[in-house]
């Protein structure tokens, strides 16, 4: 029989947590005697074991059609070469590249002097973005892209961010963050891709004036009034409306 | 293709199609396990790299034409890497053998009565009626845990949950709901 401490919607949670694998086996010897003891319990229990056994434990399909399944993903491995890992060898390779852009950077600011007054407005008008959690697992490189951002290391940021979206420990609308920290990097051209990419994805965190706000600033980086007009125009915002007005007087 | 436009893919669509999504993912997931979740050391990282793709397609594809699965939270890339690494974590736990290759191994009963009849499709069809009526919060969350096998930290950032504790606690809270919903309230009685 239940005892008088023991709420019978505990019985019932203590099958959830028998099928989690968070009962041990002294606790689900106990409540099989419990049931046992018990018809009228024994009998509901019954039920709920059942909708977790055929329910939501089994299979979303039969076995047939999953070994059918697996011959034609296999037969189309079968038709490509193997993949290997190459990730770690393309990480330095893009940390060279982006230290010979930032060199090339440096050497052009001195080359060609002081910014144009679009670049100078870019660079004015750029605040740092807060990040809304929109994660999916997070680990190692892509972790410390996150961190970076929030503390606005923006040069960390942005190839970490980018390199976790690309290899999926990253969800998309983080290419929103890549994209203004590669912005807040100095690096116009690869922020206008990123955030192009999230554009057509049609799924951001914020409204898409933000985003599009951020763009203008990439193209204005790159002395492009045309492009900054052209991703500012018919958003309404505060901060788009101003920025287009100062746009407009360039 | 968008995201939703493969998930039908998956749910409807004749093998060729199949195909070109296996094609399409392939790469960049297997990539993904080779080079994050894969021990360096395993004897065959390839192989193994393979075949937990394939399963976690197999996976999302099953989920999709059972009706399980029918709407995303995130980049169906996002989807089979979260399988995929969930497969090798149980993979691990598991002692190296390759549990995934066969149906769910279950614990043995813990009431006396019998299985339902034939492959339980009956009381299949009737759960997923019960979470359609428990609204899309719920119903996402316990296919998320359930039939997709994802772990929680997982689940959570998925789902927007602020951690794992959080999303296990809504768990419980939508399972007392669907317990309500089967009329499995138990009378409360006294000794």
């Amino acid at each position: 029989m239940i005892e008088s401490d023991d709420l019978p919607e505990d019985i019932l949670a203590q099958i959830e947590a028998y099928y989690d694998g968070s009962l041990t086996a002294a606790e689900a010897a106990a409540l099989r005697k419990r049931l046992r003891n018990d018809p009228q319990l024994a009998a509901i229990a019954a039920e709920w074991e059942t909708v977790h056994r055929h329910g939501l434990l089994g299979p979303a399909g039969g076995t047939e059609e999953r070994e059918r399944l697996r011959r034609i993903f296999a037969e189309e491995e079968a038709r490509h070469a193997p993949i290997t890992a190459t990730r770690r060898t393309m990480g330095r390779q893009w940390w060279l590249i982006a230290a010979a852009v930032a060199l090339l950077l440096i050497a052009g600011y001195w080359l060609f002097g002081q910014p144009s007054p679009a670049e100078q407005l870019a660079r004015e008008r750029f605040a740092w973005l807060p990040r809304q959690e929109a994660t999916l697992g997070p680990a190692d490189d892509a972790q410390r892209g996150l961190l970076a951002y929030d503390r606005q290391q923006y040069a960390e940021a942005y190839p970490l961010l980018r390199d976790g979206v690309a290899n999926g420990v990253l969800d998309s609308v983080n290419l929103l963050y890549a994209g203004v920290a590669a912005l807040g990097a100095g690096e116009a051209g690869e922020a206008r891709a990123l955030l192009t990419a999230l554009l057509d994805t049609g799924r951001y965190p914020y409204e898409e004036e933000d985003l599009r706000y951020y763009l203008a600033l990439a193209a204005l980086r790159e002395d492009d009034v045309v492009g900054a007009r052209g991703y500012l125009e018919g958003q309404a915002g505060p901060r788009v409306e101003a920025l287009r007005g100062e746009v407009e007087g360039l | 293709m968008t995201d939703d436009e493969i998930l039908r893919t998956l749910a409807h669509d004749e093998d060729t199609a199949l195909q070109e999504v296996y094609r399409r993912y392939r790469e960049p997931c297997q990539r993904f396990l080779l080079a994050r979740v894969i021990d360096p050391r395993h004897p065959d990282r390839q192989a193994l790299a393979i075949e937990l793709f394939t399963e976690a397609l197999i996976v999302l594809t099953q989920n999709a034409r059972s009706g399980r699965l029918t709407e995303l939270t995130a980049r169906l890339d996002t989807y089979l890497n979260a399988v995929a690494r969930n497969l090798y974590r149980k993979l691990q736990r598991h002692d190296g053998r390759e549990q995934y290759h066969d149906p769910r191994t279950l614990p043995e009963r813990l009431t006396d009565a019998p299985e339902a009849g034939e492959d339980g499709g009956e009381v299949r069809r009737l759960l997923y009626a019960r979470m359609r009526e428990l609204g899309p919060r719920c119903r996402q969350l316990l296919a998320h845990y359930y039939f997709l096998e994802l772990d929680w930290a997982t689940v959570a950032e998925m789902l927007g949950y602020k951690n794992a504790a959080s999303a296990k606690n809504n768990k419980a809270k939508c399972l007392a709901r669907l317990r309500t919903l089967y009329g499995l309230t138990l009378p409360n009685r006294q000794t």
